[in-house]
């Protein structure tokens, strides 16, 4: 198994993160997390005083 | 330093922050100036002053200055800045942070005291030699504990998006700086060493390096500001945060594989030539998303454009982002770099992306900070701001506009052949030709540099506590704030 890996390392590399990188994208795209990234997006604007 | 121009408030190490600013100001001239000067050597050669202040010494000097004293100190500020207030803690260490202010200080005296005397690596954006490439080490580790442990005490459970920009620069850096400086020194006390690596896989790491600088110090680190100072400035939440995430992942994805689009046509192989230039072109994608995604947060509010400079400098640093970065993956085409590599089109390019993205960025998160660090309720003048604003713009138009006509001028001279076959133009023939251009560039640099002393003077007169009476109508920057601090209230 590790010799594979070893031996097609470009290829588990692309695949890694291709599959993460799609994964993510799909995963902050998922339908109604609309609300909480737009909280997210608000923390710089909730600061207290002295901001 | 007044006493009234100090923070009361515990919550937050203001005090490193405001060193930050005066660096990076100090340095924006500083290294603006040493510009202007390699520029006027170009179009007057009688300029270089033997052995000392030659072109080829003084030029590091002004790109190390204006990269990493003047954008660098930046990085430092602003992230101090930015994580405390979004991550809703003071900085992490103590006195660490006022370690990485005067360690950073030194590491870039000990390089430009290196520059002038003639120490260096021969390597592009990394000419220190080991003993400061080692100091920097230490600096940068401890830079990194303060962030990372800032970032694991924090009170908000998410951690805004800012800081990931922040902190894949800091991690990154670090990485590249290792990779780049595999050295040997030739003696202990000796200020010569030897890169280990040799040959084009030395050229290779060399722009994985240089490239990868471009990508994670002046582009992932200012994104980190622009995430945070274009909401705060224009008091509306960044377009789309999922955006801002997806920007993250591919920029930081893609970026790290475009580094050999600098040695097209060299010893490198072809499929290492091509895949840069594909990576390359990919990053037109997350470029162009979070350039969207920094105008469109002005989405419904676009009168604040018309009121507010400080403002406009961050959203033509964010127009200048997208242009600097359409042209980029435009020059890695191998085809187009055939014209344009080793011209002064290179150097309009990079001056579009400093000066327009980098600089405007910097002025307008400068411009948001220092009064908010000495506790005044306004800049100096909004009037000088603004003046600042167009001297800059028109300043960056000559140079880059000049960069062009030259650079493509020179490429076709370069190339074009009578018909014998014979190289229709000697090399002094394409430089007298190029003179002009030079002046106009030498003139643009003038004109941006003049604009930062505006902003220095702006800043010292805000920072003593005055306001321009005539364009405000009213009496007293340092009245009724500076009293309330003094008493311990907030601002």
């Amino acid at each position: 198994m590790i010799d594979w890996i070893t031996h097609n390392a470009g290829l588990v590399g692309l695949l890694f993160f291709f599959v993460f990188f799609t994964i993510m994208a799909l995963w902050i795209y998922r339908p109604g997390a609309k609300g909480t990234y737009q909280n997210l997006a608000n923390i710089p604007l909730k600061e207290g005083e002295n901001d | 330093m007044t006493a009234s121009s100090v923070t009361t408030s515990p919550r937050y190490n203001d005090d490193v922050v405001r060193l930050f600013t005066l660096a990076t100001t100090f340095w924006g001239v500083v290294g603006l100036a040493a510009g202007l000067f390699i520029a006027l050597q170009l179009a007057f050669p009688q300029l270089n002053i033997e052995p000392f202040l030659n072109f080829g010494r003084l030029r590091p000097l002004h790109t190390s200055a204006v990269i990493f004293a003047f954008g660098g100190n930046a990085l430092f500020a602003t992230s101090y800045y930015i994580v405390q207030r979004t991550c809703g803690v003071r900085l992490w260490g103590g006195w660490l942070p006022t370690f990485t202010f005067w360690g950073y200080q030194a590491f870039i005296v000990m390089a430009a005291i290196g520059y002038v005397t003639g120490v260096t690596q021969s390597k592009e954006y990394a000419e220190p030699e080991w003993y400061a490439d080692l100091w920097l080490t230490v600096v940068w580790v401890a830079y990194f504990l303060v962030y990372m442990m800032t970032l694991v005490t924090r009170r908000e459970s998410h951690i805004y998006v800012a800081n990931w920009f922040f902190l894949s620069f800091i991690v990154t850096v670090a990485i590249l700086h290792l990779g780049n400086n595999v050295e040997i020194p030739v003696s202990l006390l000796g200020a010569k060493s030897y890169s280990v690596p040799s040959g084009v896989q030395s050229a290779m790491i060399q722009w994985w390096y240089g490239h990868n600088a471009v990508g994670f110090f002046l582009t992932s680190g200012f994104l980190g500001m622009m995430y945070y100072f274009i909401p705060k400035r224009a008091g509306r939440p960044v377009y789309s945060y999922r955006l801002s995430i997806l920007h993250f992942w591919s920029l930081i994805f893609i970026y790290i594989w475009a580094g050999p689009h600098h040695l097209h046509y060299t010893a490198l192989p072809d499929w290492a030539q091509t895949l840069g230039m594909t990576f390359s072109i990919m990053l037109w994608m997350p470029s162009w998303g979070g350039m969207i995604n920094g105008v469109m947060t002005l989405s419904g509010a676009w009168n604040k454009l018309r009121e507010d400079p400080v403002l406009r400098f961050m959203i033509i640093s964010v127009a200048f982002y997208g242009m600097s970065t359409f042209e980029g993956p435009l020059m890695s085409i191998k085809s187009v770099n055939a014209l344009s590599h080793y011209t002064d089109w290179t150097i309009g390019h990079v001056h579009s992306g400093a000066l327009g993205w980098n600089g405007f960025i910097t002025f307008g998160a400068l411009y948001y900070l220092v009064p908010k660090l000495w506790n005044r309720e306004k800049l100096y003048s909004m009037k000088l701001v603004n003046l600042h604003l167009w001297i800059a713009t028109i300043g960056i138009v000559l140079y880059i506009s000049a960069m062009w006509v030259s650079g493509i001028m020179q490429g076709l001279m370069w190339r074009s052949y009578d018909e014998m076959g014979f190289l229709e133009y000697s090399f002094v023939e394409t430089v007298m030709a190029m003179h002009p251009f030079y002046v106009i560039r030498a003139l643009g640099g003038l004109l941006y540099l003049s604009g930062s002393l505006i902003m220095a003077y702006n800043f010292w007169r805000t920072i003593r506590g005055d306001v321009n009476e005539k364009e405000y109508g009213v009496s007293g920057n340092s009245g009724a704030a500076d009293k309330a601090i003094l008493k311990g209230e907030p601002a």
